[in-house]
């Protein structure tokens, strides 16, 4: 099937792939480091002093954060004084790295990856953010809708001991919120790849109706990468919270854990271009088969950017 | 003859019926004074959520003054509109629940009579107190000390929906404080009986209780005492229940609950679950197990023959967390991971109010410490014992771990100095301190106590204070002077401040100088006439002593250098506590030492190795130290705790900065 051979292109991100993750990683990573480096040095100056903290048992230190914000509210207020600065950048280096990494995907077989990032950020890093906001508009009123009708829902049956109703609330919530990270995702992400694929040839608005028009037409592809990648990020972090985390003391699993830590935000970083990559070549796919000339039509010049030789359409994907 | 015979088997079987229609004896000798004794009908309108009962209250005055008045506690009526008491204090929320203003309660007595020579003279009702939860009636005939009176009283409640201990959620309906209700008699002052307050709990006399409740058919219920009589009447059924030497009486009554039973040393457990929570039926089960078990050694063991658990629905956890005679409710939750030990907690921690409330009957009102504090003291043992002391409340979630004593601490250092442990309930500055000095400064003050007195001597003692008080209304005073009584000394001077006061503990170490011991200088005044030392007489081999000698400094800095040390660890609480101090030595050797704690600073002064690290409380005895951090001093410290915290909070912001990176 066409998703699944997306996915499986996704996956093999070869070297401009493996860049976009290195980056990815480093970005959180370095942005991390920056902005706890004041709370770090608050605690060497309150703890390296104080027997009191010494021999922390693995997931130990509650207390200790504890009366440290107690007793030092100007520790963590000096501490923590780098966070809005560090999401500000966040948030603009994340839009940057998104957006070089759909032109890496887009470009398919780099030549120059470091060139075809920088540049596919410096081309497509505002637009990115334009579809980003417009996306967030959209879909947080329509989910307006469904979360109303669930909320009057939960009123009708409060008070329900059976875990029917009980759990069928959750499974509700949850169903609405999976539905709507599904679409908000599959719009923004097809959307974004359409504006990669095709250039700025269309407005931002235009850009993102038919990417999400796209992934309401190929609703059960789109969901499935987005879940699939969800699934996996989810995945990585249950494994990074709740299996590796423990391990954090003084003692000498510490390092162990921390450098096991990492590994899992590098997973989730692959995982994630990988989604990238897949969305940007499974809509290419499709758009090279539209592209494909009528029978007796004489065919069209090929688009600049030199589309792939357009793969065989399967018995079991439908073009609507 | 034949008819004697007959008339024999016609009294037998007369008097096995009537036995059958009478509640049995649980305790043969009585335990408690059983000076408020009620019996009461109820009938349930669950669609309505509304009861109508009547009761007959036999009160005995057991105080050396006649009583010319009854008080009644109407504490449903603090639900009643937005005047009430405990709605202003609270302004509709408790704990974390907030109140639906939709759904009213109140409990209005429609008579009220008092019985004098077989007749029902009917009592005025009047309400002295801020709002209607306290009601007064000035008695047809004084009651003399000895004397006892009888009241009929049939009432009507309401109930409004759960948000605050009792109430309704659907079909779930929790009884607590349901009934009028005296309060306590004291003699030259008067009754006992305050408003409903939002800290405030309860405080009531002992005495039988005999309560049929009728409710539908489907119900299940669960309450205070032995079910010793079910019937059948039509769509519904009446249940009697029969408990003795408690001092109040509580049910609930869901047609949702599934029913677990197991018997462990003799007491029945009876869990009453949600379907939902079903799978935690172990939970609590074990938790109950564990309590008789610890409770049982430590204190006495559990007098009544059952114990029931009460899970309440979700959005009604506000019912949660409560404790009765013999009923408690729990709290489990589907969403709460296991790796949070709440449920095993708050069931421990109610199970333990049977003590210290339901045998220790203390005024809540005035001195919650007595209950709340104690208690909370024990729950930390029991779970602290159970699960391990650094992990007994979070146990691994998202790779955090936490003992209960931590928790309680963290709760008490933010606030330690507002307000005194002994304090009327309703005279706290905010509910979070007095959750704060009722149940985790007590828990903290105890533990101090333990370590100074040891763990042995501490359960001699807290067995002692028990064995003494059960069945009586203990107060602070009584608690010092029979724990002094049992520890063998006054504890008072050290107590008094942590529970009248508003003083803390914290200690620090102030200074600590090492130097490298120096050679004399000057004149040395020790050997005849003052000599001058100079660089000649550093060779001189009679100078051997402590600075004397500078060739021999100069070989022991090639070999082992020795120090003057100077630790000054100094106390800037108020609370006067002994302590320890470790003091290691750079050649691994290490002092401990002792202070009173007297004065506003100790000094401890050595020679020989240099000192290396210094810890006050190095065996964490003193967790009433509202600054941990400031106890100790090392020469170089290897910067570990902070890397690993920083490292662990790193991976937070990273986890976040990732996450978002995902959804651009």
């Amino acid at each position: 099937m066409r998703w699944m051979k997306a996915i499986k292109k996704g996956f093999l991100c070869g070297r401009g792939g493996a860049l976009s993750a290195a980056l990815f990683y480093l970005e959180a990573f370095l942005l991390s480091s920056m902005a706890l480096a004041p709370l770090g040095a608050g605690f060497h100056r309150v703890l390296d002093g104080s027997p009191a903290a010494m021999g922390l048992a693995a997931g130990g230190g509650g207390d200790l954060l504890g009366e440290l914000a107690v007793n030092q509210p100007g520790l963590w207020a000096a501490g923590f004084g780098l966070i809005p600065w560090v999401v500000l950048l966040h948030l603009v280096l994340a839009l940057a790295l998104t957006a070089g990494t759909y032109a890496l995907a887009a470009s398919e077989e780099p030549r120059r990856p470091w060139g075809d990032f920088w540049s596919g950020a410096r081309r497509l890093t505002v637009p990115f953010a334009g579809l980003f906001a417009l996306n967030l508009l959209g879909w947080g009123v329509v989910a307006a809708a469904p979360a109303l009708a669930l909320m009057g829902v939960a009123k009708a049956v409060e008070g329900s001991t059976s875990p029917a109703a009980v759990w069928g609330m959750v499974a509700g919530w949850g169903t609405v919120l999976l539905i709507m990270v599904t679409l908000f995702k599959g719009s923004l992400g097809f959307g974004q790849a359409r504006r990669t694929l095709e250039g700025k040839g269309e407005g931002l608005g235009r850009n993102l109706l038919k990417g999400t028009a796209f992934s309401l037409r190929h609703v059960m592809p789109a969901a499935g990468i987005t879940l699939l990648f969800g699934a996996g990020r989810l995945l990585a972090f249950w494994g990074l919270y709740w299996v590796l985390a423990p391990g954090f003391a003084t003692g000498g699993r510490a390092l162990v854990s921390m450098l096991l830590q990492q590994g899992a935000f590098l997973a989730a970083a692959y995982l994630r271009v990988a989604e990238i990559r897949a969305q940007v070549f499974y809509m290419r796919s499709w758009e090279e088969l539209a592209q494909r000339p009528a029978a007796g039509s004489p065919a069209p010049a090929p688009a600049p950017g030199a589309l792939q030789p357009a793969p065989t359409l399967e018995s079991s994907d439908t073009l609507l | 003859m034949r008819t004697r015979f007959l008339a024999t088997i016609l009294g037998a079987a007369l008097a096995t019926a009537a036995a059958a229609q009478s509640p049995p004896v649980l305790f043969q000798t009585p335990m408690s004074p059983r000076n408020a004794n009620y019996t009461i009908e109820a009938s349930l309108d669950p669609v309505k959520h509304a009861l109508k009962g009547e009761e007959r209250i036999r009160w005995r005055n057991i105080q050396q003054s006649p009583a010319t008045d009854a008080w009644f506690h109407l504490y449903f009526n603090a639900f009643a509109n937005n005047q009430s008491v405990f709605m202003k204090e609270s302004g509709g929320q408790h704990r974390q629940f907030q109140f639906d203003d939709k759904s009213w309660g109140y409990c209005r007595v429609t008579a009220i009579a008092q019985i004098v020579e077989g007749k029902a003279v009917p009592l005025k009702q009047m309400f002295p107190r801020e709002d209607r939860t306290v009601m007064r009636v000035e008695l047809a005939a004084p009651v003399p000390p000895g004397g006892e009176a009888q009241f009929v009283v049939t009432f009507e409640d309401q109930l409004p929906k759960v948000f605050a201990r009792a109430g309704y959620l659907g079909a779930f309906h929790m009884m607590g404080q349901w009934f009028p209700k005296l309060g306590v008699f004291k003699g030259g002052g008067g009754w006992n009986c305050h408003e409903y307050h939002l800290n405030s709990e309860f405080f009531s006399d002992f005495g039988v209780y005999d309560v049929a409740v009728t409710v539908p058919k489907a119900y299940v219920v669960g309450a205070t005492g032995v079910l010793w009589k079910e019937a059948d009447t039509g769509d519904t059924k009446t249940l009697s229940f029969h408990a003795e030497d408690v001092h109040d009486f509580a049910w609930t009554a869901s047609p949702d609950f599934v029913v677990a039973e197991e018997t462990w040393n003799k007491v029945k457990i009876r869990v009453l679950m949600q379907p939902i929570n079903r799978g935690d039926i172990p939970r609590y089960m074990a938790s109950v197990k564990r309590s008789l078990d610890d409770f049982g050694r430590w204190l006495w063991p559990y007098p009544y023959s059952q114990i029931t658990v009460v899970d309440p629905p979700l959005g009604g956890e506000g019912a949660g967390g409560m404790e009765y005679p013999a009923l408690i409710t729990a709290d489990a939750n589907p969403f709460i991971p296991r790796s949070i030990l709440f449920s095993e907690m708050v069931t421990v921690h109610e199970f333990g109010h049977q003590y210290w409330y339901g045998m220790s009957a203390n005024n809540e009102f005035e001195e919650a410490w007595l209950d709340e504090g104690i208690n909370s003291y024990y729950e930390s043992r029991v779970m602290d014992e159970w699960f391990g002391p650094g992990r007994s409340i979070v146990d691994g979630f998202a790779g955090w771990r936490m003992g209960d004593v931590a928790m309680q601490r963290l709760s008490y250092i933010g606030i330690p100095g507002l307000d005194p442990i002994v304090l009327p309930s309703w005279n706290y500055v905010s509910n979070g301190v007095y959750n704060a000095m009722s149940y985790a400064k007590p828990v903290l003050v105890l533990k101090t106590l333990e370590g100074i007195l040891g763990k042995a001597k501490m359960d001699e003692v807290m067995k002692a204070f028990f064995m003494k008080v059960k069945f009586t209304h203990p107060t602070t005073e009584d608690f010092l002077r029979i724990t002094s009584e049992a520890a063998g000394r006054d504890l008072g001077p050290l107590l008094r401040p942590m529970l009248y006061g508003t003083g803390t503990v914290d200690f620090k170490v102030a200074r600590v100088a090492s130097l490298p011991e120096e050679a004399l200088k000057g004149y040395d005044m020790n050997a005849g006439p003052p000599k001058r030392i100079g660089k000649a007489d550093a060779a001189d081999p009679s100078r051997v002593g402590k600075g004397k000698d500078k060739a021999k400094e100069g070989n022991r800095t090639k070999e082992k250098r020795l120090y003057d040390s100077v630790v000054v660890i100094q106390r800037k609480g108020e609370l006067v506590v002994p302590v320890e101090v470790l003091v290691a030595f750079e050649d691994g050797t290490s002092k401990r030492e002792t202070w009173d704690g007297q004065g506003r600073y100790t000094t401890f002064r050595y020679h020989g190795a240099q000192v290396v690290k210094v810890v006050v409380d190095p065996d964490g005895k003193v967790p009433l130290d509202i600054r941990r951090l400031n106890n100790g001093w090392v020469k170089e410290g290897d910067g570990l705790p902070a890397r690993a915290l920083k490292a662990r909070l790193r991976t937070g912001v990273q986890g976040l900065l990732v996450l978002f990176l995902n959804w651009m």
